[in-house]
């Protein structure tokens, strides 16, 4: 952990951890109490850790049952480096007051740096979900997925990392830890089923789309076939399949009909029914491609590509208002669809809006240039050029 | 008993049949007859060519680093370069790709003499027209209005000016004409295409260029389609070069206008340049195609002023907004309203693009609606032509096709491709033809620049298509319907002598069809022939109107069919 977060740390566990600390007792033993603790707050003040902590000690010793005392001392050792002496402190405060979840954060990592690995799991899984300062929270689920990670316990520190990272969707750490998680993930599910399944419908259907990741489409084709061929009811295979031949070549007409055994196999099946309404727009089918769209955005309405296609549809049948409409809704579900904005460019121009089409038109040139940067990202990634001169490989133009 | 035996056993049965059958073998030629005959009637598309070769193969100089140039090569022309009436050939060809030179005879452009029977003869050495650089692009047009046509050959950092003399030889006058300027800004350019149009109507050719990319072999990224397999780069490593606008001074120069014209300010990856008057007021425009960057569209102010109004036009990009790889284009009128429409050719999955002109400053995209998306979608095309091939009254359009990469698997599509014809079916929706129309007669190849015109002088129009690395291909047209043409030679004299930029009007049979005369055409190439119209069943044209560069027009009535009519522009 860091100093700097360690400081935020320690200071939210000393201001936030404001209990009622004084039991009763003889005036001037409280008194003295009294005296130890403006020391203690005087020493903070001055960053004098080890006086602060003797002070705390002190009041410890004359009230073994002082919650206060006994956290803040735990926090100040931990701060030191001294976390076996910090533990005892840190746990008894607990035994004192159960509901101190930043303590029981502090003591997990404390365990878990002196080895003591399950009582420190522990203590971090009871804190997780019930830390609620943001920076402590994320501390401790970090601390807890390095302690899952170890363990092998995968699938436990996916879920963690999930939690993190709609907590902060921008967090460079979260995320290389995400990316750490899930790689592994993949890989130990890869593994697992050459093992277990080796000649399955499920590992060719795997096979296949590393190889569709890699740009190989014909071997990817290839194992999704087998993989058919294997286990012809298999959810979603044919629609893999599907899209794969749609983006090669010569295989449009069989993509068609892979939509369809999709459709058949799943009536729900949104994402080919929005497929095939593509193709009939492509054929001018505009009847076929209207009642695609149709299904498609009753099935999701919140689906955007089905909307910019029923949009695309309208637009060719002279109906431009609901094609307007429609391409303004699906900007609100998919701000960064660039189709979306170049078609309502064209609408608003030939309408003769120049002004919101030229808006139209900045937005789309925004988002096509960010899209494909990240594309270019991607395929740089992917691909790993074997030579360092170029940044990208785009065997395509 | 095996398969074989089984076999041979059964011939041994039909052989003892044949032997006690003397009919046997009368039936069998007859039927033989009907199904050659049945087979040629279904082989036979509306529109239909047969191979014709020619002594030409396009060298790049390909090499294992795959150099960008090595994959852009293969401009082609088609004019009639003596004047005796006859339409020949002319071959743009590489060079050694590391100094741009032509160090073998291997990489000669080539200048082809037709005997007006579709013969060719190599003109080449006589001619003077062997070349001297890595040459990409060819513009035909007569620039000093002297009646014979002349040659803009431009290249990788170099571009020619051949003069013709007139007596079969041509002069290098490029330095002279003032077009071997550096740029000073970004340095040697590399040109793809060229269109000749008077940009002012003062009667004289002004000299469109359109430049790809900033490359040197120097600092070329190397890339890969997969590790180790080296495969021609992506454009976006390459920085856009402006085009350039040379005006006609008249005298033999010509003046670099590129800047105060309006065009320098649009740098792109131009790929082709189509010219026509798209609005109707007589001047005429310019489209230029982009690799992978928004298309140009430059509009005639009047006074050589242009503005660049490819958005507000609707045509700078698909209509999904889709930033392709812009190859060839041909700016012509498709369905016939006196407009003239855009298509231009892209690779697999991009889809061939067809712009509609509305008549009222703004396109449509109607790739859909024309049938092209379904048709083109596995295509990679390099030059469109639009024409008609089957002399319907309907324009078709003649795809090269072929992939910018040599590898298939880089691309998800063969880099080898048999050639299509698009078959207009009236209205601008297409039917595409490639083995009904006799194109798969050669094997799929890398098929690049083409020119059209009628070679062998049966009033229908033939494709002379190159090839990278491949030997180039004739397409002689044997459409089987015996349908009328008229084609108009036209000689300006007000106007420039071409009479490129004149809109001609052809009414025949209660239909009305229009073209103008305008030169360029699909990748690289250059198509100056007469300009041709099919008149379908119609023997005459009622009406022949012509509106020349000058404004001045012109009416023909009862044109009869099936001749070449040459017209001259009268006095204003």
């Amino acid at each position: 952990m860091r100093t700097r977060e360690f400081a935020i740390l320690l200071w939210a566990v000393l201001f936030l951890a404001a209990l009622p600390c004084f039991p009763q007792s003889a005036p001037s033993r409280q008194q003295q109490i009294a005296s130890h603790a403006r020391q203690a707050q005087e020493y903070m003040k001055e960053n004098k850790l080890d006086l602060a902590a003797s002070e705390f000690a002190a009041i410890v010793a004359l009230d073994p049952k002082n919650v206060d005392a006994r956290g803040n001392l735990g926090v100040l050792l931990f701060f030191q480096g001294k976390y076996a002496e910090a533990i005892p402190q840190l746990r008894a405060a607990l035994m004192l007051q159960s509901n101190l979840w930043k303590i029981q954060a502090l003591l997990g990592i404390g365990e878990k740096r002196t080895g003591d690995l399950k009582d420190a799991r522990g203590d971090l899984e009871k804190a997780f979900p019930k830390v609620q300062e943001r920076k402590i929270r994320v501390e401790t689920g970090m601390e807890l997925i390095d302690l899952y990670s170890q363990t092998g316990d995968r699938g436990k520190a996916a879920v963690t990392i999930g939690i993190l990272r709609e907590m902060e969707p921008t967090n460079e750490a979260i995320l290389y830890s995400a990316y750490r998680i899930y790689s592994d993930l993949v890989d130990e599910a890869l593994l697992s089923l050459m093992v277990v399944a080796p000649k399955s419908a499920h590992m060719h259907e795997l096979i296949a789309l590393e190889l569709a990741k890699h740009g190989h489409a014909a071997e990817a084709i290839e194992n999704f076939r087998v993989a058919l061929q294997i286990d012809p009811q298999l959810p979603g295979l044919h629609y893999e399949l599907a899209e794969m031949l749609n983006s090669s070549a010569a295989g449009r007409e069989e993509a068609e009909s892979e939509y369809k055994k999709a459709l058949a196999l799943n009536p729900f099946d949104e994402a080919s029914e929005c497929r095939l309404g593509d193709i009939a727009t492509q054929k001018n089918d505009l009847k076929e491609a209207y009642d695609r769209y149709t299904r498609a955005v009753q099935l999701r309405p919140d689906d955007a590509e089905a909307n910019i296609g029923m949009a695309k549809v309208l637009t060719s049948m002279g109906q431009t208002e609901k094609a307007e409409q429609l391409l303004e809704h699906a900007i609100q579900l998919d701000p960064t669809s660039a189709v979306a904005h170049f078609r309502l460019s064209t609408l608003y121009r030939r309408t003769g809006r120049t002004a919101e089409a030229q808006h139209e038109i900045e937005e789309y040139q925004e988002y096509k240039d960010m899209k494909e940067k990240l594309r270019d990202l991607y395929h740089t990634m992917r691909v790993e050029p074997a030579k360092e001169e170029p940044d990208d490989t785009g065997p395509q133009k | 008993m095996n398969r074989a035996s089984f076999v041979w056993r059964g011939m041994n049965v039909l052989a003892r049949i044949v032997a006690a059958s003397p009919v046997f073998w009368t039936a069998a030629a007859l039927l033989a007859a009907f199904w050659a005959l049945a087979s040629s009637r279904e082989a036979t598309a509306p529109i239909h060519f047969v191979y014709h070769p020619i002594d030409f193969e396009l060298d790049s100089c390909e090499t294992p680093e795959r150099h960008a140039p090595e994959t852009m090569a293969g401009g082609v022309a088609v004019f009639d370069y003596n004047n005796d009436g006859y339409l020949d050939i002319f071959f743009t060809n590489g060079a050694d790709i590391r100094t741009l030179k032509k160090t073998s005879a291997k990489y000669s452009d080539r200048l082809f003499e037709n005997d007006g029977k579709g013969n060719f003869t190599d003109v080449t050495e006589k001619a003077g027209l062997a070349g001297v650089g890595f040459d990409n692009a060819v513009a035909i047009g007569d620039y000093d209005n002297d009646g014979y046509k002349d040659i803009f050959v431009g290249g990788v950092h170099g571009n020619h000016l051949y003069h013709n003399n007139g007596d079969g030889t041509f002069t290098d006058v490029t330095a002279k004409a003032g077009l071997n300027q550096p740029d000073s800004q970004y340095g040697p350019l590399w040109t793809v295409g060229a269109a000749w149009l008077d940009v002012n109507n003062d009667g004289l050719l002004d000299l469109f260029v359109v430049n790809y990319f900033a490359w040197d072999i120097d600092t070329e990224p190397i890339c890969e389609a997969a590790p180790g397999l080296v495969a021609y780069c992506h454009p976006k490593f390459y920085k856009p070069t402006p085009n350039q606008l040379f005006l006609n001074n008249g005298d033999g120069t010509f003046r670099d206008i590129s800047a105060q014209s309006g065009i320098r300010a649009h740098p792109g990856k131009g790929m082709g340049v189509g010219i026509a008057d798209y609005g109707g007021d007589g001047r005429m425009d310019i489209f230029v195609t982009n690799d992978r960057m928004y298309n140009l569209f430059f509009v005639n102010l009047g006074g050589a002023k242009f503005a660049e109004l490819a958005f507000p036009a609707g045509v700078a990009l698909t209509g999904n907004g889709g930033l392709i790889s812009g190859m060839g284009v041909d700016f012509r009128d498709l369905d016939n309203d006196g407009y003239p429409d855009i298509t231009f050719v892209a690779l697999n999955n991009e889809t061939f693009p067809l712009f509609r002109n509305l008549g009222d400053g703004e396109f449509e995209d109607i790739t859909e609606r024309s049938g092209m998306a379904w048709l083109s979608a596995p295509m990679a095309g390099y030059s469109p032509t639009i024409a008609d091939f089957d002399n319907d009254g309907w324009k078709d359009i003649f795809v090269t096709r072929g992939h910018v990469q040599l590898l298939d698997y880089a691309t998800g599509a063969p880099g080898a491709q048999p050639n299509t014809v698009f078959r207009n079916l009236g209205g601008a929706k297409f039917q595409a033809l490639t083995a009904e129309a006799g194109l798969t007669a050669q094997p799929p190849r890398r098929h690049r620049g083409s020119a059209i015109g009628d070679l062998n002088g049966d009033g229908r129009l033939d494709v002379v298509v190159s090839a990278l690395s491949a030997p180039a291909e004739i397409w002689m047209n044997d459409s089987p319907d015996d349908n009328h043409w008229l084609e108009f030679a036209l000689e300006g004299t007000k106007s420039n002598r071409d009479g490129i930029g004149a809109r001609i009007k052809v009414v025949a049979g209660g239909t009305t069809q229009y073209n103008h005369v305008s030169f360029a055409a699909g990748y690289a190439s250059s198509s100056a022939g007469p300009t041709h119209f099919g008149l379908g069943r119609n023997k005459s044209a009622d009406l022949v109107e012509i509106r020349w560069p000058s404004g001045i027009t012109q009416q023909l009535r009862n044109v009869p069919a099936d001749q070449i009519v040459k017209v001259k522009e009268p006095p204003g």
